[in-house]
């Protein structure tokens, strides 16, 4: 037991360090822990990968809160709300909050796990293509919750990122789409999320901090860091719905196979501004929509491993990962997984329950050091940044100097958005969503003779559809009251 | 005595140099290996990976497997230096990828040094929900024939191994049963096993293509009706498995009873001298010898059936181009869709 213990703090270690570096991932660490597990017995492996995964969910929160560059692409909602606090000198406190947050959407979803694994199986599958196209576009819907103000400008970025993720092979026939014919062999697989994603928030942040003069350190000006609000458990009143909400949302996504981190953590974020008392305070710097974040994107953990350990279906990129630790020991995961092996099963319960409070201890306590980041001189950290960058654009298809390329195209294109105006955020997320909206719709439509009709026949689809509808139209409506009071205002 | 002593240097410095240039590259040396699956969970991880771990100790070498796709294998076997210290384990869409129109020809074997065999997965299979009204191939073929109005979905990649699997599915079918027949065989695009589970699942598919091992629970007894499968036939024998196999039930490739197993081979890039095939060819026919590497092989139902770089050259090579001749005639399939 102690062994599984030490092993799962090498674990979560580790994985907040993957998770902390932008571009490397908790997919990334266990892929690179796997061949090492084959020296271990499954048990104790299980203990070290689980400890990664949690881990390198969890890091992604340091970097989206402290410098604005999301660890992870789950944790882009992260820094909405998380780096304005930390700019205005509570940067302990939004990690604090983030990692608490983090603490509860994994232990909500391991208590699902825990409990309901065979029948939510048995619903995921219920969840077919149709299905999971329409909730791909429901989380395209944050795009009109973030452009409230200029929906027109949102949605057209969100349309462009949609347009680049379709770069590439397409699968179904091996032709190159968008590709020139010199980046035939770059652009095959389309471009890398992660090279884009750092591109889009570090590389551009540091074009525009060094038009405008480094300034100190990344705080606003003006804010004296012991005036900050410090972190206590109050902040949490009053937002035991949106933990539990977001918690089950991610936990939901995490139990439908690919659906993805990503579309968790959106959806969860905005449902958290629907929902919301005060909706135009996300993403100025509120904790609700750092927790609806943080305990969406953990949530996904105890929830990928349910269709996992039931039907053999790794419910994301990691646990896809995991099948490969069990391949080495000769042991399938399938339907009869849990019914054969309820050892196994029950220390993967223990394991994660011990995982995450181990994640809790490693990152809750040094986080007042870590949170000092924001106070190092920007002439200091920023070429740091830029090498942390670099690094793991290169390492995103291990080393291929494409994507360090594209890492600085897209901070240049970055860039040239914010000078026209055009939000980054929503290109973000149509760049995300866009293949599997794609790939969703197109297997949907095939398998269904080319109708359309099962899109809007099928009960859970029917349900889905009045979910978009009703959030678009509170968007919208939310949108106009904004400008005609930002009119009113104007004229007093 | 100086021109003496010169002499004496001279003759030890090309000593020396050509010993350097004898000795063995590999002990010491840090070894890339790249797969064409970015999957860790798939065949082409499982067994770059078994033979990583004994080769490290044949060789002498520290290596690494790296999951890099099929595009970023191939580009690293183009470009990396040929000194053997950087090469990809992959089995037959190494080829297959080119035949298909996928890949171009700057990828093709002529572009590369084909090293040793270091094993097989005679595992690829195409599997059916288990209420279906065929047991296998044959029958289902027959199932077809008797109702005009009957057709199979079968989920398959398209350039890959599943996309041999199905022409010569159809191209049997159209032989011995006719056009009509054939026609009512649909190609469905598919991806990982995960997704063509799914697809079975949701009634996109009526037929998968996937590896034997990873879909065994699914045939087991006790699995829910809506989730359990049967293997309607395996492309190639695997001893001890009772299944339908293609070439058995009479499927045939060129007038032979049609058997396929990956076969996963070592590929260097151009120009990597004889000297390093050499030296993996002597560490393969260890590994051959070696009874913890089969055990760990069939453990994972892969064989551990290795072939020295010359036979393996003859092989693969044959292999190609007697499925090349197949295929010239084959359809394509966004045109049976």
């Amino acid at each position: 037991m102690l062994l599984n213990i030490a092993l799962a703090f090498v674990g979560v270690a580790v994985g907040i360090i993957f998770g902390a570096i932008p571009g490397m991932t908790a997919t990334m660490a266990v892929a690179v822990f796997l061949p090492m597990t084959y020296a271990l017995d499954l048990v104790p492996a299980l203990w070290l990968l689980l400890g990664l995964y949690v881990g390198g969910i969890s890091g992604g929160l340091v970097p989206a809160i402290l410098i604005n560059v999301p660890g992870t692409p789950s944790s882009v909602c992260t820094g909405f709300d998380g780096h304005p606090m930390a700019r205005r000198g509570e940067g302990e406190r939004a990690l604090k909050i983030g990692i608490t947050a983090s603490l509860m959407g994994g232990l909500i979803s391991l208590a699902v796990l825990a409990l309901l694994t065979p029948p939510l199986a048995r619903m995921a599958i219920k969840f077919s293509a149709v299905e999971k196209f329409l909730i791909i576009l429901f989380a395209m819907t944050v795009i009109a919750a973030l452009s409230k103000g200029s929906m027109t400008k949102g949605v057209l970025s969100g349309f462009l990122g949609v347009l680049l993720s379709l770069v590439g092979e397409l699968t179904m026939n091996n032709k190159m789409r968008m590709v020139p014919a010199f980046l035939k062999s770059d652009l095959r697989a389309g471009f890398q999320l992660l090279p884009l994603l750092i591109g889009l928030f570090a590389i551009m942040q540091m074009f525009q901090e060094a038009e405008k003069g480094m300034k100190a350190n990344a705080m606003d000006e003006g804010v004296d860091a012991k005036n900050a609000q410090k972190f206590s458990l109050k902040d949490f009143k009053g937002q035991w719905v949106n933990v539990i909400r977001s918690s089950l949302l991610g936990t939901f996504m995490g139990i439908l196979p690919g659906v993805g981190g990503s579309a968790a953590s959106l959806i969860a974020y905005s449902q958290a501004k629907t929902w919301s008392k005060h909706p135009e305070l996300l993403g100025t710097g509120a904790p609700e929509g750092l927790i609806a974040s943080e305990s969406s994107n953990n949530g996904l953990t105890g929830g990928a491993l349910v269709p996992l350990l039931s039907l053999g279906i790794p419910g994301d990129s990691t646990t896809a990962v995991l099948i490969g630790a069990f391949m080495l020991q000769g042991i399938q995961v399938g339907p009869l997984f849990i019914q054969q092996n309820g050892e196994i099963w029950n220390q993967i319960l223990i394991a994660l329950l011990a995982c995450n409070f181990i994640m809790f201890l490693v990152m809750f306590f040094p986080i007042k050091l870590i949170s000092k980041v924001v106070n190092v001189k920007s002439a200091r950290m920023y070429p740091v940044i830029l090498i942390m960058c670099i690094v793991g654009a290169y390492a995103t298809r291990s080393g291929v100097m494409f994507d360090v390329w594209c890492l600085l195209i897209f901070g240049i294109l970055g860039y040239i958005m914010s000078k026209i105006g055009l939000p980054t955020a929503p290109f973000l997320i149509g760049f995300i969503l866009g293949k599997d909206l794609e790939k969703y719709f197109l297997e949907a439509v095939r398998g269904n003779n080319y109708s359309l009709a099962p899109f809007f026949t099928r009960p859970i689809a029917i349900v889905l559809w009045v979910l978009i509808v009703a959030f678009l139209g509170y968007s919208i409506w939310d949108n106009a009251k904004g400008k005609r009071m930002e009119k009113a205002g104007m004229k007093d | 005595m100086k021109k003496v002593l010169s002499v004496l240097l001279a003759v030890m410095m090309l000593v020396g140099i050509t010993a350097t240039a004898m000795a063995d590259v590999y002990p010491g040396s840090r070894v890339r290996i790249v797969i064409g699956s970015t999957s860790v969970s798939g065949d082409s991880y499982m067994v770059a990976d078994t033979v990583n771990r004994y080769l490290q100790k044949y060789l002498g070498c520290e290596s690494k497997v790296d999951p890099v796709g099929a595009n970023a294998a191939f580009e690293a076997v183009k470009n990396a230096k040929p000194d053997g210290l950087e090469f990809m384990i992959f089995h037959d869409m190494t080829y297959l990828g080119v035949l298909f129109g996928s890949y171009d020809e700057e990828y093709a074997l002529e572009n590369m040094v084909v090293g040793p065999r270091v094993g097989q997965n005679p595992g690829s299979c195409f599997a059916a929900k288990k209420d279906a009204e065929y047991n296998d191939m044959k029958e289902m073929a027959d199932w077809l024939a008797a109702d005009a109005s009957r057709t199979v979905r079968i989920s398959v990649e398209a350039g890959g191994v599943s996309n041999i699997g199905f022409v010569v599915y159809y191209m049997w079918v159209k032989e011995a049963y006719g056009e009509d027949v054939a026609n009512r065989i649909k190609f469905v695009l598919g991806g990982s096993t995960d997704t063509k589970l799914q697809q079975l699942w949701d009634g996109n598919t009526d037929v998968i293509f996937a590896d034997y091992s990873s879909l065994l629970q699914y045939t087991a007894e006790g699995v829910d009706a809506q989730l359990a499968v049967k293997f309607v036939g395996l492309m190639d024998k695997i001893e001890g498995v009772d299944a339908p196999v293609m070439g058995d039930l009479g499927i045939t490739l060129g007038g032979e009873p049609f058997y396929f197993s990956k076969d996963f081979l070592i590929y260097l890039p151009k120009g990597t001298p004889q000297e390093v095939v050499d030296e993996l060819d002597a560490a393969v026919e260890k590994l051959a010898a070696d009874a913890e590497f089969q055990a760990d092989m069939a453990k994972l139902t892969y064989a551990g059936n290795v072939l020295k770089s010359a036979e393996a050259n003859e092989f693969i090579y044959g292999k190609r181009d007697a499925l090349a001749k197949v295929l010239a005639d084959a359809p394509a399939l966004e045109d049976l869709e």
